[in-house]
């Protein structure tokens, strides 16, 4: 039992969706539903409240000194997962035992306050994390060093931009010590090398013999950090083993996700007043294909229905190509090649035109993003598969290289080459006596 | 796994935590707010700083606020209403009554507020819940320390001479804390769950100001309705600091009994409602 850190045994988590749920938070809506439930008692509305198990039956147990990740959907229970370990919420069954001193960081900056100044947050933010005051004081300059916000350090964070908080929150949570973390996709934050830095720091943390669980839908993330892995669906383990063969399965499972109708996907984040209802990959004929091909010119156009009678301004359609790994590669939205305000309203699709496709052949994911005057309408990762029939993109009769499949974009470029030394190298050996 | 096991160097006997679902009503573990004091320190220490961040006069508003109310009350109640104050300067009277009602209605409402005002706190960390009322009743109890002092120049100028009560202020002050407490874990709790507390909170706030003897004597309430009057433990609280400042100021003691029995019930009640629902605050919040 001496090397376990965490066992968790058919864990479990009930919500109530729906009406009995979302109504019910003031105190007349109480008083109408007992009401309701009085005077119609011949017919009982048990539909109403409708019950949803977030986590089923979840078990697994975790090492001392392993890395875990945990991957899935969203709404697959990754989050909930974290915050019974955690012990935010409680399980509705079941239970988990922890050996150890828990930290979690399930939000980068956890109550930070803005009217207080970056000394003042790592002191708050460190002391909610469960560091103890006289640890902050000792790591302090360190935690100032990373964040590299040292001239500012002393300003209210109000005024800091969006990077900077985020790099003094992360900061303060790198510098914990706890026998056991629990991440939960904190480094898709910041800049790239400061997520790097992030990365370096997460790879130094597992390193040390601690006991990390990380979520995160970075694969590449997952696959570099963790041994081993967790893909949960639908609130249960779907797979558990070594990381690469989790995130195999999780791959497959994205596919038959996003073979889903799109209309019919529940996974969606925003307003919803604006939904994407249908994608469609055209070739330049603007006939629908099933695959588009590498250096071919190709449409992708999506479809979306506005709620009735009303005009949406300052909109943004955006789609994104994700790599078979989960990895983004490059995004198309409206307002970045085009500044004219786009309006919406009624039924509609936009066109997405592309010259010579730039991918290599394989398997992508489109993930798409509506907005409208900066709310967020509609988003939906994973929307649906995009295959690429790989071809002679540089017209020299060869491939992309083996390992690229499903994961390239590809570039105009030439190479030259020449025999000896550039006459750079050269002039400064000259320097040297 | 090559690394050494920081563990194993310094062979230390892990926590062990068991998580499952807690449905008993008098697991209170009061033991973990020992545990996370410093959290409880810092909270408070936040609450006041960002209370008198970016103002001019910082925490002299602290003093201000209890002394330009006096001003005002004075005036209509006492020059324009002839609200008598046994005998005793009104403003010296009423100032005693405001410092503990100042303290009360501010702990109430910060108190009652402390956990729907820091939902992403309560949704992302684990810490005892009890931190936040808890921390919140605490905080005010600074701004009391300060009005305090205001209180001593006010003393001075009309020239009232404490007598050994005042150390005994403390004490009031402990009762004071208590009474709000167990309001706020009642409020706190409450608001979670239904948001129409919101709206009632300050009317309640309001009313107390009225249903307790701060513009007015206790002896201004009809014999017949004292028995009832004094089931408001904010009466005891602000009867226990007129006693405690003006010298010569009489109480009845007796009336502290049934509002101590109350405080008593609620409180306990109070824990217990919120330990209860604490479980559920993350999902409902």
């Amino acid at each position: 039992m001496g090397n376990v850190a965490i066992r968790a045994e058919h864990l479990s988590k009930r919500y109530q969706l729906g009406v009995g749920a979302v109504q019910h938070n003031t105190l007349r809506d109480h008083l109408m539903h007992g009401l309701r439930i009085l005077t119609r008692r011949g017919t009982t509305q048990s539909g109403s409240d409708t019950l949803f198990w977030a986590l089923k039956d979840v078990s697994f147990e975790v090492k001392r000194g392993e890395v875990l990740g945990i991957i899935g959907h969203n709404g697959a229970g990754k989050s909930t997962l974290l915050k019974i370990l955690s012990r935010i919420t409680q399980p509705t069954t079941g239970t988990a035992d922890i050996y150890g001193r828990v930290s979690s960081l399930l939000e980068v900056g956890t109550g930070f306050h803005s009217e207080l100044t970056g000394r003042e947050n790592i002191f708050l933010n460190a002391a909610m994390l469960g560091m103890r005051r006289q640890e902050v004081r000792r790591k302090f300059d360190e935690i100032v060093a990373f964040s590299g916000v040292e001239d500012f350090i002393d300003t209210p964070v109000k005024r800091y931009s969006s990077g900077m908080y985020v790099r003094l929150a992360f900061a303060v949570a790198a510098h914990l010590e706890p026998e056991i973390l629990i991440v939960d996709e904190v480094l898709a934050v910041g800049d790239a090398s400061f997520q790097q830095k992030c990365l370096g720091k997460m790879e130094e943390v597992s390193r040390s013999g601690r006991t990390v669980l990380i979520v995160s839908h970075n694969m590449t993330v997952i696959e570099g950090l963790c041994e081993r892995a967790i893909l949960l669906e639908k609130g249960q383990v779907a797979k558990v083993g070594k990381t690469r063969e989790v995130v195999e399965g999780y791959a497959d499972a994205i596919r038959s996700q996003s073979g889903t109708a799109i209309e019919a996907r529940r996974d969606r984040v925003g307003v919803g007043e604006i939904l994407l209802t249908r994608i469609e990959v055209l070739d330049s004929n603007r006939h629908p294909v099933s695959a588009a091909i590498t250096g071919r010119d190709v449409i992708i156009r999506m479809y979306y229905r506005c709620a009735k009678a009303k005009e949406f301004l300052n909109c943004r359609v955006s789609i994104s190509v994700n790599g078979h790994k989960g990895q983004d590669l490059f995004v198309l939205s409206t307002d970045i090649v085009d500044p004219t305000p786009l309006t919406l309203r009624g039924e509609g699709y936009v066109d997405f035109i592309l010259p010579e496709l730039p991918l290599t052949g394989g398997a992508y994911f489109f993930q798409s993003y509506l907005e409208s005057n900066g709310r967020a309408q509609d988003w939906i990762k994973n929307v649906a598969p995009f295959s690429v029939l790989d071809a002679d993109y540089y017209g020299t009769g060869n491939l992309c290289p083996p390992g690229w499949e499903g994961n390239g974009v590809l570039l105009r470029y030439r190479w030259e080459s020449s025999e000896g030394l550039p006459d750079a190298t050269v002039s400064s050996r000259a320097h040297v006596h | 796994m090559s690394e050494l096991n920081l563990d194993q160097e310094h062979p230390v006997v892990l926590s062990h935590v068991q998580i499952r679902p807690v449905k008993g009503l008098l697991d209170l573990d009061l033991s973990s707010l020992w545990h996370y004091r410093e959290l409880i320190y810092i909270l408070v220490w936040r609450d006041v700083m960002v209370r008198y961040k970016q103002t001019l006069l910082g925490v002299a508003w602290a003093m201000f606020q209890p002394i330009a109310t006096m001003l005002i009350f004075t005036v209509v109640f006492s020059v324009m209403g002839k609200i008598p104050s046994d005998g005793f300067p009104y403003p010296v009277f009423l100032y005693a009554g405001l410092l503990p009602w100042f303290y009360v209605s501010q702990a109430l409402s910060r108190g009652g507020t402390s956990l729907v005002g820091e939902a992403p706190l309560i949704s992302k960390v684990y810490f005892p819940r009890l931190i936040l009322p808890l921390s919140a009743t605490i905080a005010p109890l600074i701004d009391l320390l300060l009005a305090f002092v205001a209180f001593v120049g006010l003393m001075a100028w009309f020239e009232v001479m404490p007598t050994w009560r005042i150390l005994l202020l403390p004490l009031f002050a402990g009762l004071a804390a208590m009474v709000t407490l167990a309001g706020g874990l009642w409020i706190s709790a409450l608001y979670v769950r239904y948001r129409d507390v919101g709206h009632i909170l300050p009317m309640f706030i309001q009313l107390g100001m009225f249903v307790s003897p701060i513009l007015y004597p206790v002896s201004k309430v009809p014999e017949s309705w004292r028995t009832l009057y004094a089931l408001n433990p904010i009466v005891s609280v602000v009867e226990g600091f007129r006693w405690a400042l003006i010298p010569g100021f009489q109480v009845d003691f007796s009336m502290f009994v049934p509002s101590l029995g109350i405080v008593f019930v609620v409180l306990i009640g109070g824990l217990i409602y919120f330990r209860s629902m604490e479980r559920t605050f993350a999902d409902v919040i």
